[in-house]
């Protein structure tokens, strides 16, 4: 059985790399890091991902950005995005709408039941 | 024959006749011899009584008594000069000898001294003198006895017999060493004192009640430029003016007895008809009867005085005239000065009222300003807490996952793993409570208002806090008022204020215990605005409102912390039992509503919490 992508984009490249193998360890998935938002779309073009978990508050590129990038993309449009997120702030209430979002620190058993719902739907 | 042997018969018996007379008259001779001889006898025995009561008297008599023949020998010599004088073994030795042989013998028996003995010496020969002018004379006699100075006062007399024919010298004298010497001290002392009034250079002068000079001393002289002689017998009064005379006299009328001195100041009229000044002090001297005698009176010139002292008066007299003038002067300045003192009291008092009103302005601000302050620093705070969210939440979040990652591994050797790992990720739960305090600080303007009973939010949030009520053993008594107005709440916030609540009440009853919860609508009053509400300006009086009361008799707060436990991270916890958050975000959340909440120690113990809706 082909097992799930998923980009994570996240700035915190101890995060990244510790979510990475906290998820791969399940056998249930492959996953990509990218530390910058700036390549976001460019790794998720090349990788073509069934789930993104993005970053909202990036040093380049904010998540919000890359989300627009994503769904701007023919081929990533249908992506579904999870923002996983230490902090929304009102300005990123309009970009995070609709979208399901979950808050940082999170349990991988959280992280995990989150993805799922998100790719059933 | 017969004839002539009568006749020679008639002779016989005329002889024995005779013969017989004159035996008769040889007896009676022989009685008068007897009788003579008896007298004779008794005249010795007088002469002789007589001899030894002048010898007694002589020797006894202290005075020096003596004769001497023409030849200046002694023919007596009484005892006094022959022990005082002579240093005669007894009065017979001089007798045939002349004085000057008893003064070489004493002077032979002191060689080497020759002041032992020079009495007479330097005398003139009284005796020759006396015995020339066959008169009694008195004489001084002095000279070293025995090496002592003696002085004799002597009185020489030529001595006759009864035929009137001189036959020598008497004399008597008395020692007067002690009296010569008492006068010669009296002489110098005389001498001395007359020195001091002749060279005083005060003026001295005595003069009788009349003003008659009896005496005036040189500097007297000198100074009116007369002699003694001239001035004295004068009257002293002609020297002064005449119209000051009578006060002068008037100044002799104090003196008596008791009160002998008196001191004056006149002008008086020098020779060449200058007028100067004089001082004088007069004391009076009377009899033993206490009758006047004399004055003595001592006296200089003042003249130089008396001008430094009219001067003075002149000075003193413009001084005061300045003094006045400056007097009055500084009293019109005064009286200007008390107008202007006036208007400035008025000026002063305007200006404390408007200080009062300025005043009162001035805690208005100072109520708007720490309101701003505290926005200010909520709105900082707010930021602040953003961004430590953030920095804060990605790290943890690393953290969390691998303490998850570790946690799925077995440590077979070490079963401590598994527990730090547990309290690590409760750990980083703790963090995690405390940023999300932080951003629901923030997160001030997410308010959804429903129509909402205060009474189902207080209910709903003691469900919320009900385990760790049970937990501590803690009792809530509800009063809560059944017909509460229904107003516009925001569910969630508010039950996060009551929660925040009865958090803390929780931590302040350790040992459990009892709280009460209360609910009530009211009509505000000033007096609630002033004093049971902090007046923020969001009630007025007349408003109705809707208390919601949380009372504890827990610990209380102490009074210098009260004011602080709305401030963010004031916290009286112990590190790790809160974040000092709760009352600051409730505030917030109270504020947002348009309410207010407030904290004040109860009297009994314990805090009374009080959240005021606007209805």
């Amino acid at each position: 059985m082909a097992k799930t992508r998923i980009l994570i984009v996240d700035d915190e490249k101890s995060f990244t790399r510790i979510a990475k193998i906290n998820l791969e360890r399940t056998g249930k998935y492959r996953v990509r890091e990218e530390n910058k938002g700036s390549r976001a779309l460019a790794t998720a073009q090349e990788f073509n991902p069934h789930i993104i978990l993005l970053d909202i508050i990036m040093p380049d590129v904010g998540g919000g950005d890359v989300a627009d990038q994503i769904k701007g993309d023919p081929k990533l449009k249908d992506v579904p995005i999870v923002f996983v997120t230490a902090l929304i702030k009102k300005t990123e209430e309009r970009t995070i709408s609709g979208s399901s979002y979950i808050a940082k620190p999170v349990k991988l058993q959280a992280l995990i039941a989150c993805i799922e719902k998100t790719l059933k739907n | 024959m017969m004839t002539s042997q009568t006749t020679t018969n008639e002779q016989l018996v005329r002889e024995v006749e005779t013969l017989r007379t004159r035996i008769a008259e040889l007896e009676n001779i022989e009685d008068e011899y007897r009788t003579m001889t008896e007298a004779l006898k008794k005249s010795e025995k007088r002469y002789r009584d007589l001899y030894r009561m002048m010898r007694l008297m002589c020797d006894n008599v202290p005075d020096f008594i003596w004769a001497k023949d023409l030849e200046k020998r002694f023919i007596f010599t009484n005892k006094a000069i022959c022990e005082k004088l002579l240093n005669a073994h007894n009065t017979d030795e001089p007798i045939g000898k002349t004085d000057m042989c008893f003064a070489e013998r004493e002077r032979e028996s002191h060689p080497g001294n020759s002041d032992w003995h020079t009495f007479g010496e330097i005398c003139r020969d009284s005796d020759s003198v006396v015995m020339k002018s066959r008169k009694s004379e008195r004489f001084d006699e002095f000279g070293n006895v025995k090496g002592q100075f003696l002085y004799l006062d002597v009185y020489k007399a030529p001595f006759w017999n009864d035929e009137g024919e001189m036959i020598g010298t008497v004399g008597c004298g008395r020692e007067v060493t002690r009296e010569r010497g008492i006068e010669e001290e009296l002489k110098k002392s005389e001498k001395r004192y007359r020195a001091i009034v002749e060279d005083q250079t005060e003026m001295i002068c005595r003069f009788l009640p009349n003003g008659t000079l009896t005496f005036v001393n040189n500097a007297y002289c000198r100074y009116f430029d007369m002699k003694q002689e001239d001035l004295i017998g004068q009257n002293f009064m002609t020297l002064i003016p005449e119209e000051d005379q009578d006060a002068v006299f008037q100044k002799f009328n104090f003196l008596t007895p008791e009160n002998r001195v008196v001191t004056y100041e006149h002008r008086v009229i020098m020779p060449n008809r200058d007028i100067r000044w004089m001082s004088w002090t007069d004391q009076a001297i009377y009899d033993d009867r206490n009758q006047l005698i004399e004055y003595q009176s001592v006296g200089w010139d003042i003249t130089e005085r008396k001008k430094i002292e009219e001067e003075l008066q002149t000075t003193k007299n413009e001084l005061e005239q300045q003094v006045r003038d400056r007097t009055l002067e500084l009293s019109l300045k005064n009286t200007q000065l008390m107008r202007e003192i006036d208007e400035r009291r008025q000026a002063q008092k305007d200006l404390q009222e408007a200080f009062s009103s300025l005043a009162t302005t001035h805690e208005d601000l100072q109520e708007a300003q720490l309101q701003l302050i505290q926005s200010a620093k909520m709105e900082s705070v707010g930021i602040l807490a953003a961004g430590i969210a953030h920095e804060v939440k990605n790290p943890l979040a690393t953290i969390l996952m691998g303490i998850e990652y570790m946690s799925d591994l077995s440590y077979p050797d070490d079963t401590n793993v598994q527990y730090i790992l547990q309290d690590m990720e409760g750990a980083v739960t703790r963090a995690d409570t405390i940023v999300r305090g932080l951003l629901d600080f923030s997160s001030k303007s997410y308010i959804e208002y429903e129509a909402l009973q205060l009474n189902d939010i207080v209910m709903r949030s003691i469900n919320l806090v009900k385990h760790e009520m049970d937990k501590k053993n803690i009792r809530v008594k509800k009063d809560l008022y059944r017909n509460l107005s229904v107003i516009q709440l925001d569910e969630d916030r508010i039950c996060q204020v009551f929660v925040n609540v009865f958090l803390n009440s929780i931590q302040a009853l350790p040992e459990g215990g009892t709280m009460i919860i209360r609910t009530y609508e009211k009509q505000l009053t000033g007096n609630d605005i002033h004093e049971t509400y902090v007046n923020n300006g969001v009630f007025t009086p007349g408003e109705r409102v809707i208390v919601a009361e949380l009372e504890d008799m827990g610990t209380g707060i102490p009074d210098e912390q009260i004011t602080h436990v709305f401030d963010p991270f004031f916290t009286t916890k112990p590190i790790g039992e809160g974040t000092g958050l709760g009352l600051t975000v409730s505030r917030n959340i109270m504020e947002s509503h348009g309410g207010q909440i407030d904290i004040m120690n109860r009297e009994e113990g314990g805090v009374k919490i009080t959240a005021v809706f606007k209805m």
